[in-house]
């Protein structure tokens, strides 16, 4: 690897965060970068504006993690 | 300039890993350099063997597998394999299963990640 530099990396999410899995892999993918210091930053276009919501349930009646989590993990605000 | 690529979709379903693997070969044959290939959601099945393809239409893990033995590293998410039922035993030669730090490690090393996905 080059020198240690550091890469300003954004992530585009476009899916609403209920109904596939796109939202979790895509807070997973996040959550993992969160150990590498770099600069992150995310953005939410489209269905995944939802994502931001308050208030949901993210618990009941939605299959395993076909859901959102924004209020189950810290720092994703 | 060297390219990191991510591919979201599965095979046949979409159009993004066709589009991945088309934009390598041009790359390539421009003398760019590609720096590594993530599969991530859907993207992870790109890479079983156990698929079986009519003889007239394109074999897109036995691609992805010929690439890999051009010295193209193929990185295939853990996580989302797990998920999906890709392991160690269908998974195609010249491709690894690791973690998502590798895709990490693709974004450090490259100049661009194009990401290919829905």
């Amino acid at each position: 690897m080059e020198e240690s530099k550091t890469r300003k990396i954004m992530f585009v999410n476009r899916k609403a965060p209920h109904g596939s899995i796109y939202a979790y892999e895509g807070l997973e993918v996040i959550l993992i970068f969160g150990a590498y210091d770099q600069e992150i930053s995310a953005v939410f276009l489209d269905d995944a504006v939802l994502s931001l919501k308050k208030g949901q349930d993210n618990q009941r009646r939605l299959p395993g993690r076909c859901r959102s989590l924004p209020e189950k993990r810290a720092g994703y605000q | 300039m060297k390219f990191g690529i991510l591919v979201q979709e599965g095979p046949y379903n979409h159009e993004a890993s066709d589009s991945a693997y088309n934009f390598i070969q041009a790359s390539l044959a421009r003398g760019h350099e590609i720096t590594g290939v993530f599969f991530y959601n859907d993207g992870v099945i790109n890479a079983t063997k156990l698929m079986d393809i009519p003889a007239d239409d394109r074999h897109i893990s036995k691609r992805w597998s010929e690439l890999g033995s051009k010295g193209v590293q193929l990185i295939v998410c853990v996580a989302a394999a797990k998920r999906r039922g890709i392991n160690q035993n269908v998974l195609i030669e010249n491709a690894r299963i690791d973690g998502l730090g590798q895709l990490s490690e693709l974004c450090i090393e490259s100049d661009r990640l194009v990401t290919f996905g829905d």
